[in-house]
């Protein structure tokens, strides 16, 4: 388990991140959201150590993060950033496989393993493209797939995987089929996921937990249908929601709405 | 197109090969290939070409080959380290360090010990400040133009004017202040030579270089995750504050020794690099190799040019790459104002 305490980071006295306490568990679904530059993105990078702690304390497993060693923490979880600058040519195939760098496995495991995960992801056509020629989309999927294999590369449990906004520049259908992959992975897996959303309906379709940030703070936490309540997303984005029930799938969407 | 990207090392390790041989009968005057057999077989018999082989030729051509290595393959782990095309030894100001480094020890070496500074001593101790000049130069920019585990180019580039600047400075203030006739002309600083291919520079120079390569080739996989950030290659259990730290420290080793012994000859860990990453791709597996090998053929064709095209006389290196170098340098520039330089 992660376990977040009293952390604090700020750029020229400006408060990043603000008192903040989060645990991470393992087999659970924890998402954050909030209204940009609220400092989800800041949170996700200190703890994977991306960002030096100011003050405050991260521990996973009771351990200090920083007693870990940078290959020690990739056996342990995995990060997707937003997306980058990379101005490289490369195969496709060959950035996924950059995921199993923390691993010591034989060519022919290497390979099973890049032929699941593409399968599972439905991206054969890609995997000898030039990364520099994929659309914005097909980047994001191939990054996506460079980390899940790293989470998958072991039989070990209890990994975790961050994600900061996996459905950027996706189709809807490949928005759903990532986070369906990454509930399937979380189940198998016991994975614990923390994932920056910025889709709400999202968030309450696949989470277990919220988080809801504003302006370095965690304003609210909990479970998720409480925690997506009417009054708590007004108070954060600004805007009307309503959980609605559709018939025909058998599910309650969260619909938004701009407030009048 | 893959298969010939795959072959594409071999292909030039072949025409570098024949280079080389080619090399060997270029100079003052030309021996031909044929001679070349004869000669070996019969050293006796042809006793002035044995000896101009043997004594000038080969070590000359052997020298070419270390010192193209060292600067392809330094430039090829400078650009992954600053994750930029245009981090080139020469234009940010490493080389100048270097020599700056030599220069200083130079400066200071008059009032220590001649054992220092003169005969055998001198081949260790001018490498081992040259080294020190280059490493502090790399540490300095690095710091510099980092912020937030991102590059500033344009405080890379400007740094690397200042430092430029103030060795001229410093090589002009040295070659006014002293008279020693052993030390090296201001044009050898700035321009470059290999006329001095000694045993004890190839013996020197030859373990420096092969182990900048090996330690290249074994951290390949690591490079390429370099490319895709700092972060990532950390986050995917690379530790990249060791990595950087040893290439530092490799680059510094090799572009100081060749600086030490050969002077600066600028812009070929600009150009090798990217015509590498044009002809085999990023992935250092490739990319390593092809800059080594393409390092070592253009400074041997530049050398040959150097030394024949006004014999008996010599042109200083530097020139030829300069004059081949800066054009690409303003070619880059203006291909990628949009993107690197931002």
């Amino acid at each position: 388990m992660y376990k977040i305490t009293n952390l604090d980071f700020s750029i020229q006295k400006r408060k990043i991140l603000d008192k903040i306490n989060l645990e991470i568990k393992p087999d659970s679904f924890l998402s954050i959201v909030g209204p940009n530059g609220c400092g989800k993105s800041t949170l996700i990078k200190t703890i994977n150590r991306n960002i030096d702690i100011q003050s405050g304390k991260i521990t996973l497993n009771d351990i200090d993060i920083q007693e870990y060693s940078d290959k020690e923490l990739a056996l342990k979880r995995s990060v997707l950033n937003q997306s980058f600058f990379f101005p490289y040519s490369f195969k496709a195939i060959e950035i996924v496989e950059m995921g199993l760098y923390a691993y010591d496995l034989s060519t022919q495991r290497k390979k099973d393993i890049l032929e699941y995960i593409i399968q599972k992801l439905d991206i054969e056509p890609l995997k000898q493209k030039d990364y520099q020629g994929l659309s914005g989309g097909e980047k994001q999927k191939i990054q996506f797939a460079r980390v899940v294999v790293q989470l998958f590369a072991s039989e070990k449990k209890q990994k975790y995987l961050f994600l900061d906004e996996p459905t950027l520049n996706l189709d809807i259908y490949y928005q759903y089929k990532i986070l369906d992959l990454t509930k399937e992975l979380q189940k198998e897996l016991h994975i614990g996921v923390c994932a920056i959303l910025h889709d709400v309906n999202q968030a309450y379709l696949y989470s277990d937990k919220v988080a809801m940030m504003r302006q370095g703070e965690i304003k609210y936490f909990g479970d998720t249908k409480e925690t997506l309540s009417h009054d708590k997303i007004f108070d954060i984005f600004n805007v009307e929601s309503e959980f609605v029930y559709s018939k025909k799938y058998d599910k309650e969407i969260l619909i938004t709405s701009p407030s009048s | 197109m893959q298969s010939l990207k795959k072959n594409i090392v071999g292909v030039f390790f072949i025409i570098l090969s024949i280079s080389v041989v080619l090399n060997v009968t270029i100079g003052a005057f030309n021996i031909t290939f044929f001679e070349i057999l004869e000669t070996l077989k019969d050293p006796e018999e042809n006793k002035i070409f044995y000896q101009v082989l043997i004594d000038i030729r080969v070590p000359r051509v052997f020298l070419g080959i270390l010192v193209g290595v060292a600067f392809g393959i330094s430039g090829a782990m400078m650009q992954t380290l600053f994750k930029n095309p245009l981090a080139d030894p020469s234009i940010i100001g490493v080389s100048a360090g270097a020599s700056a480094g030599v220069v200083i020890f130079m400066l200071l070496g008059s009032f220590l010990p001649s054992i220092l500074y003169q005969g055998f001593f001198s081949y260790l101790s001018l490498p081992l400040s040259a080294f020190l000049g280059a490493v502090i130069t790399i540490f300095a920019i690095y710091k510099l133009a980092s912020i937030y585990n991102k590059v500033a180019v344009t405080v890379m580039l400007l740094a690397g004017i200042a430092i430029n600047a103030m060795l001229g400075a410093l090589v002009g203030l040295f070659t006014y202040v002293s008279t020693d006739e052993e030390l090296k002309s201001f044009t050898f600083w700035t321009m470059g030579s290999l006329a001095d291919s000694s045993a004890e520079v190839l013996l020197i120079m030859f373990p420096v270089i092969a182990a900048t390569y090996i330690f290249a080739m074994r951290k390949k996989i690591e490079l390429n995750l370099m490319l895709l950030g700092e972060d990532e290659a950390k986050n995917s259990g690379v530790d990249a504050e060791k990595l950087k730290k040893q290439i530092i420290f490799f680059v510094s080793l090799s572009i100081g020794t060749s600086v030490a012994f050969c002077g600066i000859i600028g812009f070929i860990g600009l150009v090798v690099p990217h015509i590498a990453r044009l002809l085999a791709g990023s992935n250092h597996k490739l990319y390593l190799p092809l800059s080594a090998i393409l390092g070592a053929f253009i400074l041997l064709w530049a050398d040959a040019f150097a030394r024949t095209i006004i014999s008996p006389a010599e042109l200083p290196i530097g020139i030829i790459t300069a004059l081949l170098g800066a054009p690409f340098f303003l070619w880059l520039l203006i291909k990628n104002r949009q993107t690197t330089l931002n």
